[in-house]
Order: C-alpha cells, then structure tokens, then sequence
C-alpha cells in the first residue's frame, strides 16, 4: 500500500492518459479522408510523440539558460535527461512516421521536408550527447553543453521554420494534402488527441525524473567505494 | 563605437599574425583547388544546374569547415590567457569574426571563380548568385568559427568542430542551395530578395547569439 500512497498524481494521469489514447485511439470512429484511411489513427502516436519531443527539447534549453545563470548541477541534469529522453521519443516519432509513410506513401523514406527535418533533429542532439561524452569536467561539461544546447535550439527552430518555404512538402498539412491539424480533425478526434499530447508529455517527465534519480544513486554507489 | 575599432584593430593582429606565417593559407588554397579540379574531373564538366549548385555549395562547406573551424583551435594556452587579460570576450570574439569572415570570403570567391571558369555555368542573375555567395560565407565563417570555440573549449580537435556544426549550418546550406539554383535558371527578383533577406537575417541572429553565448565560454 505504501507504494501506491507515494505514487504522485501526475504519475497516475499519465498512465490513464497513455492507456486512454492507445485504447480510444484504435477503437473510436475516425472521419474517413482520402489517401489516409485508418492511418489517421497515427496522429494519437505519431503526432503526439513529436508534440511531447518539441516541449522537452524547449524545457531542456530553458534549463540551458538556467544552467548558465546559475550553474547548479541540478539544472544541468534536467538539461540533459530531457534531452536523452526527447530524443528517446523523437526515434519512436521517427519510426511510426515510418510505418505510417510505407503505407500511404510507398516508402519508408521519402525526401521531404519533415524526414529531413526529422533527421536533422536527431543529428543536433546527437552531437549534443557526443559533446558532453568528451568532457570530463562536470562544471566545465555544464557549461559548454548548455551553450551548444542553446545555439542549436534556435538555430532548429529556424530550420523547421525556414525549410517548407524553400521546399514543398508531402506532409499532411502542407502543400494542399489532407491535413490532421485544422478542419480535417473533428471532434471526437481531439477528444483522444489532445489528452493523449498530455499523456506522453508527463510520461515523458516520469522517465526524466527517474533517469535523475538513476544518477543520484549511481553518484551516491561512486561516493561510497 | 570604441567597440567596433577595438574588433577591427584585433582582426587586423589576426591578420598580419597569419601573413607571418603563409604555409596555413596555401595549404587551405592547394586544398580548395585540388577538390575544385577533382570534383571537374570526376564529373567531366557536365552538370545541370541543380547538380552544379548542390556540387559547389559541397565543396564550399567542406572548405570553409576547414579553413574557419581552425580560428579558434590555433590559440594556445599561454595566448588565451594573454588574450583574455587584455581585450573584453565580445570584442575578441568580434575580432576573430571578422578576421575569419573575411578568410572565408577570399576563400569562396576564389573558388566560386574556379568553379565559374571550369564549368561555366550560364548564370541568369547576377545578384542571386553572388548574394548567395557572400552571404553564405559570413554565415559559415560566423557559425564555424563559434562551433570552434565551443569544440576547443570542450576537447580541443577538429573531429568535434564537424560533428557539431554540420547539423547546425544546414539552415544555411538549404537557403543558399535554393538561391543558387534560383539564380541559375531564371531571374525572378522579388524571389530571390526574398532568400537575400532570410539569409542575412540568418547571419544577424547567428552573430547575436554567438555574442550573447561566447562570455561563458570565454572563462577558463
């Protein structure tokens, strides 16, 4: 009983809304559109696992620029674990964007603006995890990584700004396509959607949360040998 | 304005820094020039348009990665610390912006002038084409050079100055593709005004940040 009295709030809605949107997300009616069909059924996953990566990549700039006013490691550390768990969630984005090309689009990858995108993404913040991996220092570490996280944040928000005005795109919502966003999503849509960006957004929080527990012990298991 | 004159006058140290000692200069040039002709002879001097845009911003990013990713790996320790007791961090940072600015952009010219010459592209407006060009070397000169802080600072070899800038120029490198091809097939003005326009605020923010970001680089 203990366990469950000390399990938080947030903690329990998460899994409610994660159980919510997996379930409603296959069982309720979808509107039928063109070319898409039942793949609409991707933007309870898809979508919203890319929703929750874009919001703890910001928090983990936020963090950035906290670090670097005031360089407490605990700043840091939420820095990095929202990072590693974004882009943990921007690779399950990746793969049922995948999918769900192979079936409407005829191929795994396709060049387009948002699989480049994407793809750049994963880049940014892969070099960010091989910067911090090179520094020993862990002051030193904070500090530098935070200020590669900064640059690179806003320099990806510019490029997923700037690319579909240079380039066209195949992405639902663009260029004509049937969109999920706008008027394409009715009612009973949302209703699983937006819960289930919520649901994936504190499941995403959870993992960080207990990543930085996971380093508090290893550094207390260090400390005692 | 005091500012502005402190930034031009360090350039000009890092200018005549680089005079004294050639070999680093024609060594970036025998290597422009030897991709420039390998590319040409791999290719026959046959390409499209879109081919030869993508092909000479290609080159032009390998190059500049190696010419301006170097401006801040040069310095050793005992010149940082001399630097940093003499000049404010913006100021030096501006210096070395403008010294490896200006690298870049002799670099790029000369090579575009190559590229010109070897595959003589029938170029439809001028504008585009050279709007490109300069613009696109201040924005890698301001951005590599950054990133070369950031790696020196972090383990100081030039491996870490590509992984991180590649992702991050690509916003560049898109932009000044599509102006080039723009500027190759037809002369549509208000177009390409309108990709002049997102590069050079392009560069603004970039040498913004890089301001705002280099003092906590700077301390150690």
């Amino acid at each position: 009983m203990i366990g469950i009295r000390t399990i938080s709030w947030w903690k329990i809605l998460a899994i409610v809304l994660v159980l919510y949107s997996i379930i409603g997300g296959f069982l309720i009616d979808v509107p039928k559109l063109p070319i898409l069909h039942e793949t609409i059924r991707n933007t309870y996953f898809h979508v919203t696992l890319w929703f929750a990566m874009m919001i703890l990549m910001a928090i983990s700039m936020v963090y950035s620029i906290k670090t670097l006013s005031n360089p407490l490691s605990k700043n840091d550390e939420i820095a990095a674990e929202t990072a590693n768990i974004g882009l943990f969630f921007g690779i399950l984005g990746l793969v049922t964007g995948m999918i769900w090309a192979q079936f409407t689009w005829g191929a795994f990858w396709v060049n387009d603006v948002k699989t480049n995108g994407t793809a750049i993404t994963l880049l940014i913040y892969f070099a960010y995890l091989v910067l911090r991996g090179s520094i020993e220092d862990s002051e030193k570490k904070a500090r530098i990584s935070a200020v590669y996280n900064i640059f690179a944040f806003v320099m990806l928000i510019l490029f997923l700004g700037i690319l579909p005005r240079v380039n066209d795109s195949l992405h639902p919502g663009n260029g004509g396509n049937p969109a999920f966003g706008n008027y394409d999503m009715d009612n009973t849509m949302r209703m699983v959607f937006y819960p289930s960006i919520i649901g994936y957004l504190l499941l995403g929080l959870w993992l960080v949360d207990n990543r930085i527990r996971l380093r508090k012990i290893n550094e207390q298991l260090e400390a005692e040998e | 304005m005091k500012f502005l004159r402190q930034s031009l006058g360090l350039s000009a140290h890092f200018l005549s820094l680089e005079l004294r000692n050639k070999n680093a200069f024609f060594g970036l040039l025998i290597y422009a020039v030897s991709t420039v002709f390998v590319t040409y002879l791999s290719t026959q001097g046959f390409v499209s348009e879109n081919i030869y845009a993508a092909l000479i911003w290609i080159l032009l990013l390998f190059i500049s990665i190696n010419a301006a990713g170097k401006s801040f790996l040069q310095t050793n320790d005992g010149l940082h610390l001399f630097y940093f007791q003499s000049v404010p961090p913006n100021v030096y940072l501006l210096g070395k912006h403008l010294f490896t600015a200006g690298l870049v952009l002799i670099l790029i010219l000369g090579v575009s002038g190559l590229c010109m010459a070897l595959f003589s592209p029938h170029i439809e407006s001028y504008l585009g084409y050279f709007g490109a060009l300069i613009l696109g070397a201040t924005g890698f000169a301001f951005t590599i050079g950054f990133l070369s802080a950031v790696a020196q600072t972090a383990a100081g070899n030039f491996t870490m100055v590509s992984i991180l800038s590649f992702p991050v120029l690509l916003p560049f490198f898109l932009t000044q593709v599509k102006l080039m091809n723009l500027s190759l097939v037809s002369q549509n003005i208000n177009l390409e005004l309108k990709y002049i326009g997102i590069l050079f605020l392009l560069n603004l923010l970039v040498l913004g940040l890089s301001l705002v970001l280099f003092p906590y680089l700077w301390r150690d």
